[in-house]
C-alpha cells in the first residue's frame, strides 16, 4: 500500500518526465518496428521464392537475436555513436527474426493446391503473391509483427543506457537509486504500452475479417504518422546555428552533477550551448562515445584511466603521479586531454554493514582474512575484471571469498542490505554509504590507486575552444569528498535535480553569477 | 481441338511420366482420361495448360502450338477444376469467380452479371452465396463454385482433375449429373481425369485408358466394352454395364417400343404423353397415375414410340439377370 501511495505521489510530481519518456519510448519502438517490417516482410517474400538460401538468411537473423541486447548496444556505440540511432538499429535487429520467419513460413505454407489453382488460372508471379499468397499468409505475418512489437517495447527500456531516452530512463534511475517507485513508474507504462500495441494490432486484424492487407496498412500508416509528425513540427521551430557541445556521463548521480557543472561554467562564460547526456552506461559506453565523437567530454577518474583505459599494471599510488601518468598516457594513446583534477577521490572501497563491524570488529581489508571462507561478495563486473579490483585483492591481501557474485553497480548496496552478500565494492562518494550506514574498510595495503575526477576531452574540442581549459580548470582542487557525497545524496534520496544542485554549488563558490 | 504429337515427359529424377502420347481431343466432347494412380493421367492433363511442359513432342490447340504466345493468356482460356477444389480462402465466392474475368479486364458490370449467371448455372442462388467465404460452404457447394470459377471467362476448354473424388458419394453423384446437364448447355471441350471407371463411363464421350505413361486404348464407352484392345482394358472395365444403360438412369428412349402402328391412336391427354429423355422411373409413375396401358412417347411434335408396363418389366428382368 505504501509503495502504491509513494508511486502515486511520484507520478503526480514527475508527470512531465513520464509523458516525455513515454513519448520517446513510443517513437523509438515504432520507428524500429517500421524499419523491421520494411526489411523483413519483403525479405521474407524474397526468401519464399529462394528456398535454398532461406534457412541460411533466417539463421543470420536468429544469431542477431541471440546477441545480448546490452552487448549489441555497447558494440554499436563504436560505429554509430550514442543516442537514438544505435538504439533503433539494435531494436530493429531484434525485431527482424519474428517478422522474417513468420512471413517466410506464412507464404511457404500456403496450400500447394491453391498455388497451383492460381498458376493454372493464369495469374503471374506478382499477382499470385499480392492476391493470393500474401493475403493468406497475412495472419501469420501479423502474429510475427505482434511478437516483434512486444519484444521491442521491452528491449527499448535498455536504450536509456546509450542516451536514447524512453521509459528506460526512469527504470535506470530507479535501479541507480534503489528506488522501487521510479522502477515501477518506468516498468508499468512499458508493460501497458506492450499490451496496448498488441491490442491495437489484434483489433485491426479482427476488424478486417479474413486475410487482407487492411491491418498491416492501417498499422503502418498510423505508425508513420506518429513517427513523422513530431520531427516536422519540431523543424518548424527553426534551428540554432550556435555551437553545441555535449557533455557525457556514466550512470548515476555524480556524473550528472559534475557534468552539469561543466555545462553551467561553459555557458556562463562563453556563447557555446551545452547539452548534458549522462546515464550512458558504464565506462566502456561513455569512453567509446567520446572516441567516436558523439560526446565532447565527460568526467573520468585518474585511476580508471590508468587501470582500465590504459591497462597499466604498475601505477603509482601517489595521487599527483597517478594523475600525470593518466594525463600523459591517454594523450599518447588516444589524443584525449585530461584536465586538472578536483579535490575529492572517488576511489574503490570495500564496504560492509555496520552490524558486521560490530559483530567482528574488522577495520581494515586485511581483517577480513579469517572470514573469507564464510563471506559472499557482490562485485561489479568492472571490479572483478580490473587489476586493481578483485584480482588485486587476491594478490595483495590473499583474500578469496567463498562466493563472488557479479552484479550491476546499483544493485550491490541492496544485496548487501538484504543480506544476500556480506561484502561489496563501492565508490567512496556513493550516497548509499550514508543512507545505509555502511562502513568502508581501510585499504591498509594500498590496493586501490588514487581516483581523482577531471574532465576528459577530445583534442579537437579543445583546439576549437581553447578557452575551455581555463574554464573547466576552475573546478581543479575544489569539491571535497563530503561535499560531493552530500550532493549525491540529495539527488539519489531527495530526488533533486542535478542541474539545480550544480548551480547552487557553483554560485556558493562564486564561480558563476 | 487438342492434339498431342509424340508427347513425352521425363522428370528430372529420370522417371518417365508419360511416353509418346498421340491422340486428338475433338471440339465439344467430354474426353475422360483414366488409369491407375501413377499412370500419367494428371501429367497428361497438366501439359495442356502448361503447368507441366513436355520434354518431347508438341501439343496444339486448334492447330496452334500452346508454346506460342503468352502462357497466362493461354491459361485464361482454359478452365481448370482441381481435385482439392482450392478456392482462394481469402476471397468471397464472387471474388473467386471473378479472378480470370478481372485479369481479362472485363467491366465491373459484366463481371457481376457473369457471376450471377454462373452461380445459377451451377445451381447456387446468387443472393445467398455471392458474398459467402469458401469456408462457409459444404464440399459439394465449394466444388460447384470451383466449376463456376473455371467457366468464368467462357473458356473453350475445361480441364477437370478428379474434381469429385474428394466429395461424399451423394454430392459426387449429384455433381456428375449436373456436369452432364451443364455440358449439354455449354458444349465445352472437357478433359476429365478420374480413376473411377463408373464416372468415366457415365460422363465420357470418349475414354482414354492409360497405364504406365502409355495410352492403352481410346474409344467410346461402347467400343471399350465391345472391342477391348488389351486384356488390361477388359480387366479395368470389369463386368460393368455401361452406366448410361442402367436403371434408374435409363431413359424412356432406351426401352420404348418403336415398332408400333402410330396411326390408330386415340387422342391422349398430356397425362399419357412422355418425353423420350424421361427416366423409366418417371415413366412407371406416370403409367400408374394415368391408369393407361401405355404412354405415347413424343419428342417435340413427333411420336417416336410407346412405352408400356411390359417394356418396363422386360427391362428390369434383363437387368436382374445381368
Amino acid at each position: 500500500m505504501d509503495t502504491l501511495n509513494r508511486l502515486y505521489q511520484l507520478f503526480i510530481q514527475r508527470q512531465d518526465l513520464l509523458w516525455n519518456a513515454l513519448w520517446e519510448h513510443i517513437q523509438l519502438s515504432l520507428i524500429s518496428l517500421l524499419i523491421a517490417v520494411f526489411i523483413a516482410v519483403p525479405l521474407g517474400v524474397f526468401l519464399s521464392r529462394q528456398t535454398r538460401i532461406a534457412e541460411f538468411v533466417i539463421g543470420i537473423t536468429a544469431v542477431l537475436q541471440t546477441i545480448p541486447s546490452l552487448a549489441l548496444l555497447g558494440f554499436m556505440i563504436l560505429f554509430v555513436g550514442i543516442g537514438t540511432t544505435p538504439a533503433i538499429i539494435a531494436l530493429t535487429a531484434y525485431a527482424l527474426l519474428p517478422i522474417l520467419r513468420n512471413t517466410y513460413t506464412g507464404i511457404s505454407e500456403v496450400d500447394p493446391a491453391i498455388r497451383e489453382a492460381a498458376r493454372g488460372m493464369g495469374m503471374n508471379s506478382y499477382r499470385r503473391l499480392v492476391k493470393v499468397e500474401l493475403p493468406i499468409a497475412m495472419p501469420t505475418v501479423m502474429a510475427g509483427i505482434r511478437t516483434s512489437m512486444v519484444l521491442i517495447v521491452g528491449t527499448a527500456t535498455l536504450a536509456a543506457l546509450i542516451g536514447a531516452g524512453g521509459l528506460g530512463d526512469l527504470i535506470m534511475t530507479g535501479i541507480q537509486r534503489a528506488n522501487n517507485e521510479y522502477i515501477l513508474l518506468g516498468a508499468i507504462p512499458a508493460a501497458l504500452l506492450a499490451l496496448f500495441f498488441d491490442f491495437i494490432l489484434r483489433f485491426t486484424e479482427n476488424r478486417s475479417k479474413g486475410a487482407s492487407f487492411t491491418p498491416i496498412v492501417t498499422v503502418i500508416s498510423l505508425a508513420l504518422l506518429i513517427v513523422i509528425i513530431p520531427p516536422i513540427v519540431a523543424s518548424q521551430g527553426g534551428s540554432d546555428a550556435s555551437t553545441r557541445l555535449v557533455v557525457g556521463g556514466k550512470e548515476g548521480a555524480e556524473p550528472a552533477i559534475i557534468g552539469n557543472m561543466y555545462k553551467l561554467l561553459i555557458e556562463d562564460q562563453t556563447d557555446i550551448q551545452v547539452t548534458v547526456q549522462s546515464g550512458l552506461g558504464g565506462t566502456d559506453f561513455v569512453y567509446n562515445a567520446l572516441r567516436g565523437g558523439d560526446i565532447d567530454m565527460y568526467l573520468e577518474f585518474s585511476g580508471t584511466v590508468v587501470g582500465d583505459l590504459l591497462n597499466i599494471e604498475d601505477f603509482s599510488y601517489d595521487e599527483r603521479e597517478a594523475y600525470e601518468q593518466a594525463r600523459d598516457g591517454i594523450y599518447e594513446a588516444e589524443q584525449l586531454i585530461f584536465l586538472e583534477p578536483m579535490d575529492y577521490h572517488n576511489t574503490y572501497a570495500i564496504a560492509v554493514t555496520s552490524e558486521f563491524v560490530e559483530e567482528t570488529g574488522v577495520e581494515t581489508i586485511a581483517d577480513l582474512d579469517p572470514y573469507q571462507d564464510e563471506l559472499s561478495a557482490g562485485f561489479t563486473f568492472e571490479f572483478i575484471d580490473r587489476h586493481d579490483g578483485y584480482p588485486g585483492l587476491i594478490d595483495k591481501y590473499g583474500i578469496e571469498f567463498s562466493n563472488v557474485q557479479s552484479m550491476e553497480a546499483a544493485l550491490r548496496s541492496r544485496a548487501l542490505v538484504s543480506g544476500d552478500v556480506q561484502v561489496i565494492d563501492a565508490y567512496s562518494t556513493d550516497a548509499y554509504l550514508v543512507e545505509y550506514d555502511l562502513v568502508v574498510l581501510e585499504d591498509n595495503e594500498q590496493l586501490f590507486p588514487p581516483y581523482q575526477g577531471a574532465p576528459l576531452l577530445r583534442e579537437e574540442t579543445l583546439d576549437e575552444h581553447p578557452e575551455l581549459e581555463e574554464i573547466l580548470n576552475q573546478l581543479a582542487g575544489i569539491i571535497t569528498e563530503e561535499e560531493i557525497q552530500q550532493m549525491n545524496y540529495r539527488v539519489d534520496y531527495d530526488d533533486e535535480n542535478p542541474e539545480d544542485i550544480a548551480r547552487e554549488f557553483l554560485e556558493e563558490k562564486g564561480l558563476i553569477q | 481441338m487438342i492434339t498431342f504429337n509424340n508427347v513425352s515427359k521425363e522428370f528430372v529424377d529420370g522417371t518417365k511420366a508419360v511416353d509418346n502420347l498421340n491422340f486428338t481431343i475433338e471440339k465439344g466432347e467430354t474426353f475422360v482420361v483414366i488409369g491407375p494412380s501413377g499412370c500419367g493421367k494428371t501429367t497428361t492433363m497438366k501439359m495442356i495448360n502448361r503447368l507441366i511442359d513436355p520434354s518431347e513432342g508438341s501439343i496444339h490447340i486448334n492447330d496452334k502450338s500452346i508454346t506460342e504466345g503468352d502462357i497466362h493468356k493461354l491459361r485464361w482460356n482454359i478452365g481448370y477444376v482441381l481435385q482439392q477444389i482450392a478456392l482462394f480462402p481469402n476471397m468471397t465466392v464472387a471474388e473467386n469467380i471473378s479472378v480470370v474475368p478481372e485479369m481479362k479486364k472485363w467491366s465491373k458490370d459484366k463481371i457481376t452479371a457473369r457471376v450471377d449467371e454462373l452461380l445459377g448455372l451451377v445451381g447456387l442462388d446468387g443472393n445467398t452465396y455471392r458474398d459467402r467465404m469458401p469456408r462457409e460452404l459444404s464440399g459439394g457447394q465449394q466444388q460447384r463454385v470451383g466449376v463456376a470459377r473455371a467457366l468464368a471467362a467462357n473458356p473453350d476448354i475445361l480441364l477437370m482433375d478428379e474434381p469429385f473424388s474428394a466429395l461424399d458419394p451423394i454430392s459426387r453423384e449429384q455433381l456428375q449429373e449436373d456436369v452432364q446437364h451443364l455440358q449439354q448447355t455449354i458444349q465445352k471441350t472437357i478433359v476429365f481425369v478420374t480413376h473411377d471407371m463408373d464416372e468415366a463411363l457415365k460422363l465420357g464421350d470418349r475414354i482414354c485408358i492409360m497405364k504406365d505413361g502409355k495410352v492403352i486404348q481410346v474409344g467410346t464407352p461402347k467400343e471399350l466394352m465391345t472391342t477391348p484392345s488389351d486384356p488390361f482394358v477388359t480387366q479395368f472395365i470389369g463386368n460393368r454395364q455401361i452406366k448410361k444403360m442402367e436403371s434408374p438412369n435409363m431413359i424412356v428412349r432406351d426401352v420404348m417400343n418403336q415398332n408400333v402402328n402410330l396411326i390408330n391412336h386415340p387422342t391422349l391427354s398430356t397425362k399419357h404423353v412422355i418425353h423420350p429423355n424421361k427416366t423409366i422411373e418417371e415413366a412407371y409413375q406416370q403409367l400408374k397415375e394415368g391408369s393407361a396401358p401405355y404412354l405415347l412417347v413424343k419428342d417435340d411434335e413427333d411420336v417416336v414410340g410407346t412405352i408400356s408396363y411390359e417394356d418396363l418389366a422386360r427391362t428390369w428382368m434383363k437387368e436382374r439377370d445381368a
